[in-house]
């Protein structure tokens, strides 16, 4: 008996290399472990073969419901870095998705020019500030009524702008001027031309807007001045001229 | 059953047809159900047949092949087992097993009669096991999974199965030898 608890022992002390642990759990014999490779080959024999339930006899009979099954089922291969790396997008939340199509329709109609008067003229300071791109500007908004009596100052300034600027018979005759031939003139040379027409047209509204606008004037009046000689037309000839007139009209006035 | 006959119907049976989820089912079932039964579960066949219940509709989204088929299956058995024996070690059964009045069939008596007497030794020497050892020995014996399968099926890191399996077989000879019976 001593001999065998020595012998036991020893057993218990030794332990198992990666390789012979492997090989016993695959049923594979290994030496000096009879009783180990016997009991895994008793333990193998766990393994029988059971009858589905009721619930599951069902669905192996019918299989799995056309709802949750995509119509076209592939064996997803794993696929590539440079897969995964292009499929970014498919990652992308829905939402992201979404509100990036809402800007992109909403970009192509302000440089188609239909958005509202006061929307248009953001877009497009946005669009000038963060991009080389250039959107038309809307028809030019309210401050033309109020600066009516300004004209005097610009014309000597910038001869050449003024003519594009609006007469000031603009404000007076602007019902009648609407579908104004100013503009449409002034577009092959200018692309701030076509905001006059707008302006023109819609007095009513750009009563407000005009006010909104000479709310923010007083910083671009500031901006505007200086940048009239450089680009008198580029940076929104439309806004800019107004600004000045405005700039120049409340000094006056 | 192969993984490589697993991996030809793996695609018929993310469709969702019936013939190869019928070949899913009789490829692993037997091996799902030998786990459970020797981890102590109360009713293998029904737990197995919940197992499926829950892999097969998540089969279309499943990814990896006959592998990660494996994998996932024994770890939805893992988790089955887990939950009923958290559910019998709050209730105490309630009646014990009465033979006389169990009319299920099998093959005949006698093999019935060793299924059983075997079925309770591997479980009474698991039993001596820590559960973790348990669980990789018998998920690496009976459920053929890898040692990397082992680790995700039970969420353990692998360096830790490798250890758990070398201590389990250490501790498994020991209940062996204090047994005494050669087998």
């Amino acid at each position: 008996m001593s001999g065998r608890s020595d012998d036991r022992g020893v057993k218990r002390r030794r332990t198992f290399d990666d390789r012979s642990a492997d090989a016993l759990v695959a049923g594979r014999a290994v030496p000096g472990e009879p009783e180990l490779s016997a009991f895994v080959v008793e333990l193998g024999a766990q393994v029988a073969p059971v009858a589905p339930n009721a619930a599951l006899m069902a669905m192996l009979d019918a299989g799995l419901p056309a709802s949750s099954v995509p119509q076209t089922v592939v064996f997803p291969p794993r696929p590539s870095r440079l897969a995964q790396a292009v499929s970014w997008r498919g990652a992308l939340p829905l939402q992201l998705s979404l509100a990036a199509a809402a800007g992109l329709v909403f970009t192509v109609t302000a440089a188609s020019g239909d958005l509202p008067a006061p929307v248009q003229s953001t877009v497009a300071d946005v669009v000038e500030a963060l991009t080389p791109l250039t959107v038309p500007r809307p028809a030019a908004p309210a401050p033309v009524p109020t600066i009516s009596p300004t004209p005097t100052a610009t014309p000597e300034e910038h001869p050449t702008a003024r003519p594009t600027r609006t007469p000031d018979d603009d404000q007076t005759e602007a019902p009648d001027v609407r579908p104004s031939t100013d503009g449409q003139d002034r577009t092959g040379q200018e692309s701030g031309s076509p905001t006059t027409e707008p302006r023109d047209h819609q007095q009513t509204p750009e009563g407000t807007d005009g006010h909104l606008r000479s709310s923010s004037s007083p910083t671009r009046d500031d901006q505007p001045e200086p940048s009239h000689s450089s680009d008198s037309g580029s940076g929104g000839s439309g806004s800019d001229g107004h600004h000045s007139d405005g700039g120049g009209g409340t000094p006056e006035g | 059953m192969s993984d490589a006959t697993l991996e030809d119907v793996l695609p018929a049976a993310q469709a969702g047809q019936a013939w190869a989820l019928r070949v899913v089912y009789d490829a692993l079932a037997p091996a799902v159900a030998g786990y459970l039964r020797a981890r102590g579960a109360a009713e293998p066949e029904d737990l197995t047949s919940e197992v499926f219940l829950t892999v097969f509709p998540k089969l279309p989204a499943l990814s990896g092949g006959a592998a990660g088929l494996r994998t996932f299956t024994f770890s939805v058995a893992h988790a089955r087992l887990v939950d009923d024996l958290r559910k019998r070690s709050r209730r105490e059964p309630v009646a014990a097993y009465e033979p006389d009045r169990d009319d299920r069939t099998s093959a005949s008596a006698e093999d019935q009669a060793l299924e059983a007497l075997q079925t309770q030794r591997v479980r009474r020497l698991l039993g001596d096991l820590a559960t973790d050892q348990a669980d990789v020995l018998t998920l690496r014996i009976l459920g053929d999974l890898t040692v990397e399968q082992v680790a995700t099926a039970l969420g353990k890191s692998v360096g830790a199965v490798k250890q758990l399996q070398r201590r389990g077989l250490v501790a498994l000879r020991r209940a062996l030898e204090s047994e005494g019976v050669p087998l």
